[in-house]
């Protein structure tokens, strides 16, 4: 019996140890992760360089990852560097990733990351400083509104593109209507009597009646006047701040999401469903929104509410116009842009900050920026014609004038507040617990925030992540 | 006991058949070392784990994991913090669970009686019952959320409705109607389940439904007397099964809303702890401690339907049987 006991404790020792050793045979050869030994000394230069290999996490669709491997691929002609690029899908899975990677000490060395994590991995301490970058002019000057600051305003991070919340509509929708195109210039805007009387006009019931018929039934509606893409964040802040209130100043002094004008403008796109009647209802999801903006145009919806990156599925479709948002007290659209970022636990910081320079640059994106899934970083490539006509020759005309009329408009993009506010994560949980009560209608946005906003102010006025 | 007694043959050493056995003994540990090690380290372990951090706020810092002792605050913030949504999130898993139980097995059991009746096209009847188990349910959730939607995005029923001069109903955005959403894909795809029951009802004794028959009793009597107490045991088992997968319920939610929308009625337990541990900050403690609060609430409602299959068992199926003779 004592022998069998014995062989048994020693297979057993044995199986775990082999376990053990499988399980960490994953980093004894890997020679191109974040944290895997290099093999040879960082920062070398020269030979040395060309023995290193960056690994590069990012999302994206078929085409974003040929055009990502393509400047990888360039890159590594031009230095040396090898490029180890990683391709998550674009579904919300990347964070998770980015965590399981961090528990296991496996941290790429440069990656993709959402607008409203930034701040939470800054607080954890991996992202590194790359304020250098622009101080020593590796990377000229970033559109501010995509410049992100950790508190003690270090430059953490970078947006890969400028995007922003634009109108689509669908040109034969409105000739049918009789309703004339919204305008592209942020002057011009409609105001939002105009608009909802425009959207009433689009939207029909079965019986062919409009919205602004007398005769019209709601609930047999066929065709919407405007959808929105999803309700949160960009697709839904912008309103607040149209409407002369906000979420948090830019400068992160004021509190603003409390403020009587901001409760105004979200219900402003609360009745858009509930009393209006001319948009589908929504809630404060990424994914009860209609989708694609282009297959929502050649569906049920006249307009809808999208960000830029829907540009890249017009793909000629001569239908499909772009226009400024409606106005309320002002006319503006929020930018967001997932950013860039560095992580200080790279054995190849200073490799990994020259490749992150490379890719920051819009002429290494240009078949992105072409294709308007992405929209330039930089401030110059929205004013200098020579810039200008490199990236817009492709968009519709209309996109390209309501573009560069938002870029250079002064206060026309309000950038989106996960950049700059440390709290905002917890902030926009609690609000995302309750605000759905107010988008579907059962209670008004100032009674929903009247009974949110002491708490989610508390949480600003924390100043922490965390 | 002596084996020469039993076999006549000539005897075996103690000490060889001891070795005999030993060896046999470690044979079938080994065969089973691996299942025993992965209980170990991928439940026992984790569990153990997640006990230990449910004490704890977890943070990271510098990209290490710091974890501070706070006894029993991740418990005190579950039950009493006014913006912990444990009671909201537990109060929807448990709702959906207890509807859509009483649904499947309802609904598993009626259909399971038809198709064991002798009929042309039973077989193929089957196989349409059971092939939409086989899609995994990420992909039968897009596809009723495809169907579903409101008819200006596509969605064929609400389209339909309308061509028939019905008025189309918001499947995925009423906070009501979420659940109807859910019940249908839960029934679209419990097809197992109807298997599991067609293969019970082959052993419900033919000779007792006709005796039943012959007796002047009706299809009602011949369930409740006899087909009942058959099935009564993998029954029992069924309801527990879909009780866990209920309560575990996970995907369907993230696929329609990601944030347990509308108005987190689908915010259910699951999707919480999993926002709470690897979304949130600072929350993986906390989300210990809430997974550990619901390991002991599913473990009293299967002791719950344990103490009544205990009830049952007074008049097991052998009694029945005894008293129909």
């Amino acid at each position: 019996m004592k022998f069998g006991k014995r062989k048994l404790v020693m297979s057993l020792a044995l199986t775990m140890a082999l376990s053990s050793l499988a399980g960490c045979s994953g980093n004894g050869g890997n020679e191109s992760g974040g944290n895997a030994a290099p093999a040879s000394p960082a920062g070398n230069g020269g030979e040395a360089t060309k023995d290193i290999t960056l690994e590069l996490l990012y999302w994206g669709d078929d085409v974003q990852k040929k055009l990502v491997e393509a400047t990888a691929e360039k890159y590594t002609a031009e230095t040396g560097v090898k490029i180890n690029a990683q391709v998550l899908p674009a579904d919300g899975s990347f964070d998770t990733f980015i965590q399981t990677r961090l528990e296991s000490g496996e941290l790429p060395d440069i990656s993709y990351m959402g607008e409203g994590d930034i701040q939470k991995y800054n607080e954890m301490g991996i992202l590194e400083d790359i304020t250098d970058l622009m101080t020593n002019g590796s990377i000229p000057e970033k559109l501010p509104a995509i410049t992100i600051h950790s508190p003690e305003q270090k430059v953490i991070g970078v947006g890969l593109s400028n995007q922003m919340e634009l109108l689509f509509y669908s040109k034969s929708k409105f000739d049918a209507a009789g309703v004339p195109y919204p305008p592209s210039k942020v002057e011009e805007a409609w105001d939002w009597d105009t608009f909802l009387a425009n959207a009433k006009k689009l939207t029909t019931d079965t019986k062919g009646n409009t919205a602004a018929d007398s005769g019209f039934d709601a609930s047999m509606t066929e065709n919407y006047g405007i959808g929105v893409t999803a309700g949160r964040e960009f697709h839904h802040f912008w309103a607040a701040y149209a409407n002369g209130g906000g979420v948090v100043s830019p400068d992160g002094a004021e509190f603003q999401w409390d403020s009587p004008k901001s409760a105004e403008g979200i219900q402003r796109l609360a009745d858009l469903a509930n009393k209006d009647k001319v948009s589908s209802a929504f809630t404060y999801t990424w994914n009860s929104g209609i989708g694609s903006a282009v297959d929502a145009l050649s569906g049920g919806y006249a307009m809808v509410i999208s960000g830029s990156w829907d540009l890249a599925n017009i793909n000629g479709n001569e239908d499909i116009g772009v226009g400024v948002l409606p106005k309320m007290e002002k006319a503006v659209t929020m930018n967001c842009g997932a950013p860039l970022v560095v992580y200080n636990t790279s054995k190849h910081k200073e490799e990994a900050k020259k490749f992150y320079a490379y890719m920051v640059n819009p002429e290494n994106s240009l078949e992105l920026l072409k294709t308007g899934a992405w929209l330039p970083n930089q401030a110059d490539w929205y004013t200098d014609a020579a810039l200008v006509e490199k990236w817009t020759a492709d968009l519709p005309e209309s996109a390209k004038e309501t573009i560069l009329s938002y870029a250079t408009t002064k206060d026309a993009i309000v950038q989106w507040p996960a950049y700059y506010v440390p709290a905002y994560l917890k902030m926009n949980t609690e609000y995302e617990k309750s605000i759905d009560q107010a988008l579907s209608g059962q209670k008004s946005v100032k009674d929903v925030y009247d009974s949110i906003m002491p708490a989610i102010k508390q949480l600003w006025e924390s100043g922490k992540v965390s | 006991m002596n084996p020469e007694s039993k076999t006549g043959t000539a005897p075996v050493p103690v000490k060889k058949q001891i070795a005999g056995s030993s060896k046999e003994a470690v044979a079938g540990y080994l065969f089973a070392a691996p299942a025993i090690l992965g209980f170990l380290i991928l439940t026992l372990y984790p569990m153990l784990a997640s006990l230990y951090y449910s004490f704890h706020k977890i943070t990271i810092m510098s990209g290490s994991q710091v974890m501070e002792w706070i006894g029993l605050d991740n418990f005190r913030y579950i039950f009493t913090n006014t913006s912990s949504e444990f009671k909201k999130s537990i109060t929807v898993t448990l709702l959906y669970a207890f509807i859509n139980v009483a649904l499947v097995i309802g609904f598993c059991l009626i259909v399971a009686l038809l198709l064991n009746r002798k009929f042309i096209g039973r077989n193929m009847l089957r196989a349409i019952f059971f092939l939409p188990s086989v899609v995994p349910m990420l992909a039968t959730t897009i596809v009723w959320q495809m169907l579903l939607q409101n008819q200006a995005k596509g969605g064929l029923l609400n389209w339909l409705m309308l061509q028939l001069g019905v008025a189309p109903v918001d499947f995925l955005n009423d906070p009501v109607r979420i659940f109807e959403t859910l019940f249908i894909m839960s029934l679209w795809t419990c097809g197992g389940t109807i298997v599991v029951f067609i293969a019970t009802l082959q052993d419900v004794p033919g000779e007792l439904l006709e005796a039943i028959e012959m007796d002047g009793g009706n299809a009602w009597h011949k369930f409740l007397k006899v087909t009942y107490p058959t099935i009564k045991p993998v029954l029992f088992f069924q309801l527990i099964m879909c009780m866990m997968t209920s309560i575990q319920i996970y995907t369907q939610s993230v696929v329609l809303s990601r944030n347990g929308g509308p108005d987190r009625m689908t915010y259910f337990i699951n999707v919480m702890i999993y926002d709470h541990s690897f979304v949130q900050t600072g929350m993986r403690g906390l989300a210990s401690a809430e997974a550990w609060v619901v390991f002991l609430i599913t473990m009293l409602i299967t002791g719950v339907l344990f103490y009544f299959q205990g009830a049952f068992k007074k008049d097991d199926s052998m009694g029945k049987r005894k008293r129909v003779r």
